[in-house]
């Protein structure tokens, strides 16, 4: 132990502390003069801090004649010195692409879950033809990496004309699928969807739910006399659930906690909502497959083991346009999307032999409120094989001085047919330079759907899991 | 907004900081480094931990000169919006004054047209420099 040269270190630091302070004096003038940000004169100011606290450490060891390598008050503070002039990777990027798609860089989706209630209805008119309904409720819930939830509420409802033949039904027991027949089909359809966004807390999921499904059933259904009064179905609700809570075998405890919390519970600002109308179309054939032909000679073996099979093939389209709206913006968007499934579906021992493919482009103008102006276009493409989904985002900002002309003539050609041959080799331009690329992956790690369906008509829940990588 | 003096001001300020940081810490490890303290797990310890705060601290120094740089491109281009404004401002005096000429001479030609020429072609008004951005201050020092 040399203490002399270590008090003359303490010294020199202390010294070096002084300079630091002096420099984040400096450095904040010129910061001032400059309107630049810079978090250089707080870092010069606490590395000034840690610097006489490490020159006061060194000291008593000097006094004390501490040989003690091990010193956690030194380590301490040589660390806090360290970090004291170290900056932080940021944490996220912002910039154009902020409000799109997965929004916030700074608070990214890490998990999805799809909760769908869909139904159907087919009314036979001529021989093969009728008329198809369909309606369904999703509700969309996007994990966020800060534990907040990001849930979107989609209601959409289509009607049309189809075609079958054969006869088949289908039995959904969560994984498992009992196909019974065999059938052919082919529909066209008009489709209308309004979805709505809510960002809530991660614990708020089952008052959001509750709500929400309190507040479907008043709009959808007309109630009749006293029960149509404004508040009658929240005074019913209290009623229900006061009795319910008595019964004594009545184990549905969340339900009845979120029902109750969903009385006093405010839903908040919706962060934006959508309603977009379309066409959807489709064809499909299938037959259920009888664990038979070659299996024949094992069938009493075979009926103890769980194979459930399917052979067929469906092709289904969507094309929509729409308006989502936002406090601050508006896009108007395109969007079409495309998906083959299953050539053959097989569980054997719960083995999914399904494939599927599918594929999606949105072309979406973003306008500002405020101003009038249109801001950007954002292009998303998303492929999806088997259970991977690729999706990538491309956003073109419209205001940048060098894109102006090709973005005004884009969107010159995109509100006149006439130009449209113009705005192609506009967005040709535009794509060569200024535009922002986002890629995320999601894998669908878990699919459940429960319900039936016979010749067209049936009801169905499913949950859906998707991972965000 | 700052001006022109305002950005060359700063990037002076920022450059001489810049090398103020990167030998800020050149006094404790030359210390170090002459043998103040010989030997021993806390010399060596002191010398690692004085060469990664070097290290860091060149990083700084780096950001400070990004900073001058930045202040530097800025006060070139108030110079040179600046500029661009005052010869618009001396295109748009003599665009006035052969303004004022013409009306004078067609509103003669309307009332004598035998008598006065016609004034021919109005003059052109002088085209405004482009919209600097936002942190441009017209203002040179």
């Amino acid at each position: 132990m040399q203490p002399e040269g270590v008090r003359l270190l303490a010294d020199r630091l202390v010294a070096t502390a002084d300079l630091a302070d002096v420099l984040a004096l400096d450095i904040g003038r010129a910061v001032f003069d400059s309107e630049l940000a810079s978090s250089m004169p707080e870092i010069m100011r606490g590395l000034a801090g840690e610097l006489v606290q490490t020159g006061a450490v060194l000291r008593g060891r000097a006094d004390t004649a501490q040989g003690l390598v091990l010193d956690l008050a030194l380590q301490t503070s040589l660390l806090s010195v360290a970090r004291s002039v170290t900056i932080d990777a940021a944490a996220c990027r912002l910039g154009a692409s902020t409000a799109l798609g997965f929004d916030s860089p700074c608070d990214p989706v890490e998990s999805i879950k799809l909760y769908t209630v869909a139904a159907g209805v087919y009314i036979p008119l001529l021989a093969v033809t009728g008329l198809k309904l369909d309606a369904s409720y999703m509700v969309r819930v996007e994990h966020l990496h800060s534990g907040r939830l990001r849930v979107t509420r989609i209601e959409e409802g289509a009607f049309g004309l189809a075609s079958s033949g054969g006869m088949d039904s289908e039995f959904h027991t969560g994984k498992s699928t009992t196909t019974t027949g065999a059938s052919a089909k082919a529909w066209i359809e008009v489709l209308l969807a309004h979805g709505t966004t809510y960002e809530i807390g991660a614990d708020e999921l089952d008052e959001f739910m509750a709500s929400d499904l309190l507040d479907f059933a008043a709009r959808r259904f007309t109630l009749p006399g006293v029960l149509g009064q404004p508040g009658a179905v929240t005074g019913i609700t209290k009623k229900v659930v006061g009795v319910v809570d008595h019964l004594p075998l009545w184990k549905a405890h969340d339900a009845i906690t979120a029902l109750r919390k969903r009385l006093n519970w405010t839903r908040p600002q919706p962060l934006s909502q959508f309603t977009e109308g379309g066409v959807t179309a489709g064809v499909s054939a299938g037959a259920g497959l009888n664990p038979l032909g070659p299996l024949g000679p094992l069938a009493s073996l075979v009926k103890k083991i769980p194979v459930k099979g399917k052979v067929g093939v469906s092709l289904n389209g969507r094309a929509v346009v729409g308006v989502e709206q936002r406090p601050d913006q508006k896009t108007y968007y395109m969007d079409v999307r495309g998906e083959v499934a299953t050539p053959i579906t097989y569980r054997l021992f719960g083995l999914d032999l399904s494939k599927l493919a599918g594929a999606e482009l949105k072309v979406g103008l973003v306008r500002d409120t405020a101003t009038g102006d249109f801001s950007r276009i954002e292009l998303t493409i998303v492929a999806e094989i088997g259970k991977n989904i690729e999706r990538h985002t491309a956003v073109i900002d419209l205001r940048d001085p060098e894109t102006h002309p090709a973005a005004q003539q884009l969107v010159d050609g995109l509100t006149n047919p006439l130009q449209l041959p113009d705005s192609l080799d506009a967005l040709e331009k535009l794509l060569g330079h200024r535009v922002t690329i986002e890629q995320a992956t999601l894998r669908r790690m878990d699919k459940s759907t429960y319900g039936m369906e016979w010749m067209g008509n049936g009801a169905k829940f499913t949950v859906e899991t998707l991972d965000v990588r | 907004m700052p001006t022109q003096g305002d950005f060359e001001r700063a990037a002076g300020e920022f450059d001489r900081s810049a090398v103020l940081v990167d030998e800020m810490f050149l006094g404790p490890h030359d210390l170090l480094h002459e043998g103040v303290l010989v030997g021993g797990l806390l010399t060596i310890e002191l010398s690692l931990w004085f060469d990664h705060l070097r290290g860091t601290l060149r990083n700084r120094a780096d950001d400070l000169r990004d900073l001058a740089a930045t202040c530097r491109r800025r006060a070139e281009t108030c110079a040179a919006y600046q500029a661009a404004l005052g010869e618009f401002d001396s295109a748009n005096d003599v665009y006035e004054g052969e303004r004022r000429r013409w009306a004078v001479q067609a509103d003669a030609h309307a009332l004598m047209p035998d008598l006065v020429a016609a004034p021919g072609p109005a003059p052109r008004r002088p085209e405004a420099p482009p919209t600097p951005p936002d942190w441009v201050s017209a203002n040179s020092h």
